[in-house]
């Protein structure tokens, strides 16, 4: 494939003369770029903060907030990751609860 | 989970070459340990099931949209990222050094386990718990383009990468 097609197969679906017109699908495809490598680094961070949302209503649900929590968890040492918490805390709730309900035990009664 | 999985042999390949796995110490640099490197039979094998969605992205998860939660049986601690597994179907990491398809491996990293009760959290480890795989191939993952730009300065990098990837298949969970 020469390189203006490999140009015009990155800019399908872009809008107006971008898609069709190779002066400016490069430019736009370059722009493309430029905000793909950008945002391969933001998509770490964006996710990052909705398991920490996630993680913050679900343990609040249960009468403690994000920063308690988290720190139970450091204190027991338990290594389970923000990934993997909230996605317990969205599928399977009764698993995030004993979770929950084991750092409240710990840090006496709430 | 796999019942459509069909199994297709490659060529066969060298079994010295796996006689070079023996070298634990790059196994060990990533907290695998190769267990057993010679297959009876000495086909590559590649499995190909259909493409039911992970949800063990290496990025981050999201939350399946329809249906019952995925069920796991440990978490895991590979390539750097935590995973959910479960016996009998594959997953996919960064890759493993030094480990060729078709050899055996075993996760000693266990973060959690669960039994269909209630799960089991490790501090950090589960002490006794192990999973087991075998390796079905090493590949590299989609390429993508870095394009580093700066306007009015007469700089631009194109590169592409190709991040190595191993895909595994978790035989056994061991949960003691």
């Amino acid at each position: 494939m020469a390189i203006r097609d490999k140009i015009f197969a990155f800019a399908k679906g872009m809008r107006g003369r971008a898609k069709n017109c190779a002066k400016i699908a490069r430019n736009r495809v370059e722009k493309a770029w430029q905000y793909q490598y950008r945002d391969r680094r933001t998509k770490k961070r964006n996710a990052r903060a909705l398991w920490i949302t996630r993680i913050n209503a679900a343990t609040r649900e249960h009468g403690l907030k994000y920063n308690e929590f988290v720190h139970g968890l450091g204190r027991e040492n338990v290594c389970v990751d923000r990934k993997i918490l909230a996605e317990l805390a969205v599928n399977e709730p009764l698993s995030f609860r004993a979770l929950v309900e084991r750092v409240k035990t710990m840090r006496g009664i709430e | 989970m796999l019942a459509s999985m069909t199994m297709t042999a490659t060529t066969a390949s060298a079994a010295s070459a796996r006689a070079r796995l023996s070298s634990k110490a790059s196994a060990e640099r990533v907290g695998t340990k190769v267990s057993s490197l010679i297959r009876a039979n000495k086909r590559d094998v590649r499995c190909e099931v259909t493409a039911e969605s992970s949800i063990n992205q290496i990025g981050f998860a999201t939350p399946p949209s329809t249906g019952a939660a995925p069920k796991w049986d440990a978490i895991i601690e590979v390539g750097g990222s935590q995973q959910f597994v479960s016996e009998g179907r594959y997953y996919e990491c960064h890759s493993l050094k030094g480990v060729e398809p078709g050899s055996k491996i075993a996760f000693e990293r266990v973060l959690g386990t669960h039994d269909g009760n209630a799960p089991t959290w490790g501090h950090p480890y589960v002490s006794g718990a192990r999973v087991e795989a075998t390796v079905l191939e090493n590949y590299d993952d989609k390429k993508v383009i870095v394009f580093k730009y700066r306007p009015k300065k007469h700089y631009r990098r194109k590169n592409g990468h190709r991040q190595a990837m191993t895909r595994f298949l978790v035989t056994k969970v061991v949960k003691a």
